[in-house]
């Protein structure tokens, strides 16, 4: 019944009118495109309920000027060039207040990321599930933003001290493009270019190029990376030897999914990366590997067996 | 080149009266959801304005569309696909037609529902001709795809449309 399959090669040229009459005639000798001809000339007619653009138009508008603090435009290359340890930043406790009328929120869901150009030209990328306010008439006089989750920061070199509060333990850190990871669990900096000092009560360590710390039991434990970049900006989380129970609540983070890991897995120690962008795909990443036996159900559940 | 910048109010709004509906259609045929495809064609237009000054007025279509995916693929995509189109009113056909079985509302749903499960670059590619009528080069340059490669998907959508037809029509008799 079927087409042989350089026949079927053919179709999109038969669609188009670029077959010849003779392969025209041959093609349609083998199989009757009758009636997909006639669904076709349906589907021709179809359409999709027209935009409103100047409504939509005006909306963009509003957005645009209104989420881009300055409106200013700025490149960002010459920003990933500055690699002097120029910008200070401080990283200490808050308490999500003192905030005014002028206050820049934004915040990403479940898999979401967002870009964001501060006022000076600073850019900062948003992973997902995260916050980041700052105030517009705080700004004027000190460079502050406040930060919940995790975010990649690329800070123009300018004579103000750069700030970053997050609701963990007082940190001072100077540098100019480095990665914040901050959560009720977890805190982590990791430094990309320049160098960074991150201060607690216990610790005061300098960060070069490619190192980072953890907070650990209250402790700030070393490490380093070769990466230019962080992983999620890459589009993926990056492990080793990190408990199960801990690269499931990553998961969480990137997909809507329903995961309960039974407890006897929780500690298994994994190794290893999943990608942000494909829930079948990470699973696999991260639970074939361990020799789990798991099942994505239709409703985004994962189910073990 | 000055005349020419993006960042120029006037002709931010201009690219954006031409573009506009065309980005969303393509985001929709991604992702199956005209709302949210409204919105990533609004979050394509606000990074325009950011890199207005680097976009050449040239590239713009080339960046929307470059912009527009990489927004999509950081969205997650766990729910299926479930396109929706406005159609006309059928034809008054007598049953005595060889093609009045292709012609019920219920056949035309089930033709939906083919396109909507059709792998997502056939089904962008088969409703970027049909939908919006663009020629093959127009859909490679847009998806910064060849023409060859642009065929071949419209060549598997067709042939899958096709047997999906067959299979349809059984299930009627």
């Amino acid at each position: 019944m079927n087409l042989e399959p350089d026949h079927n090669d053919q179709l999109a040229k038969w669609l188009s009118g670029e077959l010849s009459h003779e392969e025209r005639t041959e093609l349609e000798k083998h199989e009757n495109l009758n009636d997909l001809k006639a669904v076709i000339e349906d589907i021709d007619s179809w359409s999709l309920p027209s935009m409103d653009i100047d409504s939509s138009h005006k909306k963009l508008l509003y957005k645009r000027d209104n989420q881009t603090p300055s409106g200013r435009v700025i490149s960002m290359r010459p920003i990933w060039r500055v690699a002097a340890a120029v910008a200070f930043l401080t990283i200490a406790y808050f308490g999500w207040d003192a905030y005014d009328n002028q206050l820049m929120k934004y915040a990403t869901g479940i898999g979401e990321t967002q870009e964001i150009t501060l006022p000076d030209g600073s850019v900062i990328n948003l992973d997902a599930e995260s916050k980041l306010n700052y105030s517009r008439e705080v700004w004027k006089t000190e460079r502050t933003v406040e930060l919940s989750g995790q975010a990649y920061f690329a800070v123009v070199k300018k004579k103000k001290r750069f700030k970053v509060k997050t609701k963990k333990k007082t940190v001072r850190v100077k540098g100019t493009e480095f990665n914040i990871k901050s959560s009720d669990k977890q805190f982590e900096v990791i430094c990309y270019s320049g160098s960074v000092q991150v201060v607690t009560e216990s610790d005061d360590v300098t960060l070069s190029q490619g190192d980072a710390v953890r907070l650990v039991n209250s402790a700030l434990i070393s490490f380093t990376t070769k990466e230019e970049s962080p992983d999620w900006q890459q589009g993926f989380s990056n492990f080793e030897d990190v408990p199960l129970s801990l690269v499931v609540e990553e998961l969480k983070r990137y997909y809507e999914v329903k995961i309960e890991l039974p407890e006897e897995y929780s500690n298994l120690k994994y190794t290893g990366r999943f990608v942000h962008n494909n829930l079948a795909q990470a699973l696999r990443s991260i639970f074939t590997p361990m020799e789990i036996n798991y099942k994505l159900n239709s409703a985004s559940t994962v189910d073990f067996s | 080149m000055q005349d020419q910048s993006i960042c120029e109010e006037s002709r931010y709004s201009e690219i954006y009266s031409q573009q506009a509906e065309k980005l969303r259609n393509f985001l929709y045929y991604k992702c199956g959801d005209l709302a949210k495809a409204e919105d990533l064609a609004q979050e394509t237009f606000l990074k325009l304005w950011k890199k207005c000054a680097e976009v050449a007025y040239e590239s713009v279509v080339g960046f929307l569309y470059t912009v527009a995916k990489r927004l999509f693929l950081d969205l997650v995509r766990s729910e299926k696909v479930i396109l929706k189109f406005e159609k006309s009113l059928l034809p008054n056909m007598n049953s005595e037609d060889p093609l009045f079985q292709l012609r019920t509302e219920e056949f035309r749903e089930q033709v939906e529902k083919a396109i909507s499960d059709l792998p997502d670059g056939q089904r962008e590619a088969f409703l970027l001709n049909r939908i919006d009528k663009l020629t093959y080069s127009e859909i490679a340059d847009k998806l910064e795809i060849s023409h060859t490669a642009v065929e071949k998907r419209i060549s598997k959508a067709l042939a899958r449309l096709k047997d999906d037809i067959v299979e349809l029509k059984k299930r009627k008799i």
